[in-house]
C-alpha cells in the first residue's frame, strides 16, 4: 500500500484539506489495498450504527442528570472557589467575615461538636457492658449453643435432661449447647481453646 | 388477808415453775439412718474420640449423643476409663484423667431420693484450672458431658450420670 495508513485514516475522518486530501484521492485510484480498507471502515461503521439504532435509548432524564453532573463537576469557577477558602477557614472562625458559608458559624459548630462529644463519651462509660458476675450473665445462644467466656450461666435446662445450675470456666473459652438423647437431651460443656499438650495436634471439630 | 395472798401468790408461782420443769421431756429425734436414702454415686467414663476409622466402642454402651453433632465429628470413641464415685457432701472424690488433669466432684445437696445436685470440676497440674466450676442438677440415670480437652490427637469425653 502506498499511502500511509495514518494518512488514510486522517483522510477517512475529514482531516486533510487542500492538496493533501486530493493527493490521497489520487492516489485511492490506483491503490486496490487502500480502497479495501476504506471499504472495510465504512461497513464495519455501518454496522455499530445498525447496531446502535437498535439499541434502546436511555431516558431523556437520566441523560440530563448525567450531563448537569458532568458540567458541575467540570465547572472551573468552582475550583477557584475550594482553592480560595482552603487555608482560609480557621482565620474566619468567629469574625463572621469572608465568602465562606461558616462566616459566623465557627466557634457555635465547634462548641456543639464537643459537648456532643463529650455527651457521648459519658453515654458509652455509663452504659458500656457491666462486668460479668457468677450468675448473673445471660449466655448467648444460638440455636441451642451458647458460647461463654469467663463466666457462668444462668440455669440452662432443656426440660429433659439434667440441668446446668451454674458455670465458671475460668480464662476457657466453652461452648454449652444441648444434644438430643433417649427422653430428653444431655446438656455438653465443650472447652473450645483447650491447647494440645506437648507437640500433640488438637483435631478440628 | 394479807399473809394468806402471799401464801397462794407463792404457791401459784411454784406450781408453774414445777409444771413448766416436769413438762413432757421431747421425743428424742429420729435417727438419721432411719430416714436417709440410698447413697447415689457419679458415674464417670473417660472417652477418647479420634478420626482413626475405629468406630465407637461397643463397651461405652448406648449413648445416642456420639452420632449428633459435634460428636459426630469424630469417627471413633475408645472407652479409656470407667469409675464410680460416691457423692459425699464432706468429702469431694477425685480421678486421675489420662491427660494428667483431675476430676473432682462433690455432692452439694440431695434433692429427692433420685435427685442430686453436685458440682465438678477440672483441674490441670500445677494448679491450672481448666474448668473450675460446673454444678448440675440431674436424676438418677441423667448424664452431662465435659468435651474438648486435648488428647493425643483426639479430645477426651467425659460423660457422668447420677448412678445408685
Amino acid at each position: 500500500m502506498g499511502i500511509d495508513p495514518r494518512q488514510l485514516a486522517s483522510f477517512w475522518d475529514g482531516e486533510l484539506e487542500g492538496t493533501r486530501a486530493a493527493a490521497v484521492a489520487r492516489e485511492l485510484c490506483t491503490d486496490r489495498v487502500a480502497r479495501g480498507m476504506l471499504n472495510e471502515w465504512a461497513s464495519v461503521g455501518k454496522a455499530v450504527r445498525m447496531w446502535a439504532d437498535a439499541q434502546p435509548s436511555p431516558r431523556p432524564e437520566a441523560v440530563e442528570l448525567i450531563l448537569s453532573r458532568i458540567e458541575r463537576e467540570a465547572r472551573p469557577g468552582d475550583c477557584e472557589v475550594v482553592r480560595a477558602t482552603r487555608g482560609k477557614w480557621w482565620s474566619k472562625l468567629g469574625r463572621g467575615q469572608g465568602r465562606s458559608t461558616y462566616a459566623g458559624y465557627g466557634w457555635p459548630l465547634l462548641a456543639a461538636a464537643s459537648a456532643f462529644a463529650a455527651a457521648w463519651l459519658v453515654v458509652a462509660t455509663l452504659y458500656r457492658d457491666p462486668p460479668r458476675e457468677l450468675g448473673s450473665v445471660e449466655p448467648v445462644v444460638a440455636p441451642g449453643l451458647a458460647v461463654v467466656g469467663r463466666s457462668a450461666v444462668r440455669p440452662l435446662t432443656d426440660g429433659g435432661g439434667a440441668s446446668l445450675l451454674a458455670l465458671d470456666s475460668g480464662e476457657h473459652q466453652v461452648a454449652v449447647f444441648f444434644v438430643a438423647a433417649d427422653g430428653g437431651s444431655t446438656p455438653v460443656v465443650w472447652l473450645l481453646d483447650d491447647p494440645p499438650v506437648r507437640s500433640e495436634r488438637t483435631q478440628p471439630l | 388477808m394479807k399473809p394468806l395472798v402471799h401464801i397462794l401468790l407463792c404457791a401459784a408461782i411454784v406450781m408453774g415453775a414445777a409444771s413448766t420443769l416436769g413438762a413432757e421431756p421431747k421425743r428424742p429425734p429420729e435417727t438419721a439412718k432411719q430416714t436417709q436414702p440410698a447413697p447415689l454415686f457419679a458415674e464417670v467414663m473417660v472417652l477418647h474420640a479420634t478420626n482413626t476409622r475405629k468406630g465407637i466402642d461397643p463397651t461405652i454402651g448406648e449413648m445416642p449423643e456420639l452420632g449428633s453433632a459435634p460428636f459426630s465429628a469424630y469417627d471413633s470413641y475408645a472407652l479409656l476409663e470407667k469409675a464410680r464415685l460416691a457423692l459425699e457432701k464432706q468429702d469431694a472424690r477425685r480421678l486421675r484423667l489420662p491427660n494428667g488433669a483431675e476430676l473432682v466432684i462433690h455432692l452439694i445437696a440431695r434433692l429427692s431420693e433420685d435427685q442430686v445436685k453436685f458440682a465438678a470440676s477440672v483441674t490441670r497440674p500445677q494448679g491450672k484450672e481448666v474448668l473450675p466450676l460446673l454444678e448440675v442438677k440431674a436424676r438418677v440415670g441423667q448424664r452431662f458431658v465435659v468435651a474438648g480437652q486435648s488428647f493425643k490427637k483426639g479430645i477426651l469425653v467425659l460423660v457422668i450420670r447420677p448412678v445408685r
